[in-house]
């Protein structure tokens, strides 16, 4: 996100207050770039300032990004049927989906306030996966609260010192996310060689009538 | 093969995205000081902190001063700019003067803490 775009919106917090954050928060749980963890942080800066009232925002905070996630998981069920049609016969969908409602929690949980870039396709993968949304929406409010009060915090302890905060916070986050496509790759391979085991007679064999 | 093109460009990915953001982060992290003690409500008194998106009843506040003083500095009318950053008061009050804005705010602040230390009670918020 641009810096003028992200002045912008600064801007419009600092004038509006709580709805607008709320709204923010929302439209970043849909999928709108508008910085929601910047801006998170930014307001926990503010109300240590005595800006804001900080139990009023993280209260708007919450909400608008519950609002937004229940949004995103239904449009995930929205497009349930058409993927169903297209990919409802693969297998390898079929694998996935199971995959995902058995450890669905692990992913809804921590995507919240972990890895924060992989919580919309999340959303739109519980959605589309036909996972129960009471049990999403509780996940995700276990997530999402630790995610306004944690990121909301340390823009709180560190008052001015905020920007560099949001810095760090977003370089973890992406750490994380290479950290997770590492482990995703190797899960990959090993179940690929679980169904492919060496065939350790046939590579002697073939070493044998080498030499 | 498919697979492995898959594990590869995994685990390659991963590995450039963990080296390109974990040696920023260890840098940013060398480089940040211990968090301050938390002073909530604490007046700033760093001006160089003062940023194109902020308003000026948003540094009233912060520095402690009466957005009235601000105001003046600026030589604008209090009414219809309050809701302006100090961008939008550069762009309309002093085009082609970028920066404009806060360097009088910011001379502005000195001069009213140097004479009111920030050991008063805080602006309140409008």
């Amino acid at each position: 996100m641009s810096d003028s775009i992200t002045d912008i919106l600064l801007t419009q917090v600092i004038n509006h207050g709580a709805p607008l954050f709320g709204l923010y928060l929302m439209l970043g749980a849909l999928g709108v770039p508008v910085g929601a963890s910047f801006i998170l942080i930014a307001v926990g800066a503010f109300s240590q300032q005595g800006y804001f009232s900080w139990p009023e925002m993280a209260l708007y905070g919450l909400l608008g990004a519950l609002v937004g996630d229940a949004l995103s998981f239904g449009i995930g069920r929205f497009g349930k049927d058409e993927v169903n049609r297209r990919l409802g016969q693969s297998p390898a969908w079929k694998n996935a989906t199971d995959y995902f409602q058995r450890k669905a929690w692990v992913a809804i949980f921590f995507t919240r306030f972990l890895v924060t870039a992989l919580a919309i396709p999340t959303n739109l993968i519980a959605g589309g996966s036909g996972y129960q949304f009471p049990r999403f929406m509780w996940y995700d409010a276990l997530g999402e609260t630790i995610w306004v009060l944690l990121y909301g915090g340390l823009g709180y302890l560190f008052g001015s010192q905020w920007e560099i905060v949001s810095q760090i916070v977003s370089d973890f986050g992406l750490m994380l996310l290479g950290i997770v496509l590492i482990f995703a790759g190797i899960r990959l391979g090993m179940r690929w060689l679980g169904s492919h085991p060496l065939d350790t007679e046939k590579l002697l064999r073939n070493v044998q009538s080498r030499r | 093969m498919k697979k492995k093109f898959w594990v590869g460009l995994l685990i390659g990915l991963g590995a450039v995205i963990v080296l390109l953001f974990g040696f920023r982060l260890a840098n940013e992290l060398r480089h940040m000081g211990r968090p301050p003690k938390p002073q909530p409500f604490a007046i700033i008194t760093d001006v160089t902190l003062i940023r194109d998106w902020m308003t000026v009843p948003y540094i009233s506040h912060t520095y402690g001063v009466p957005p009235r003083v601000l105001f003046e500095a600026l030589d604008i009318p209090e009414k219809e700019n309050h809701e302006k950053s100090m961008a939008e008061i550069d762009a309309q009050y002093f085009p082609g003067q970028e920066g404009h804005a806060i360097q009088l705010v910011q001379a502005a602040i000195q001069k009213f803490q140097e004479q009111a230390p920030p050991n008063a009670p805080t602006i309140p918020v409008p």
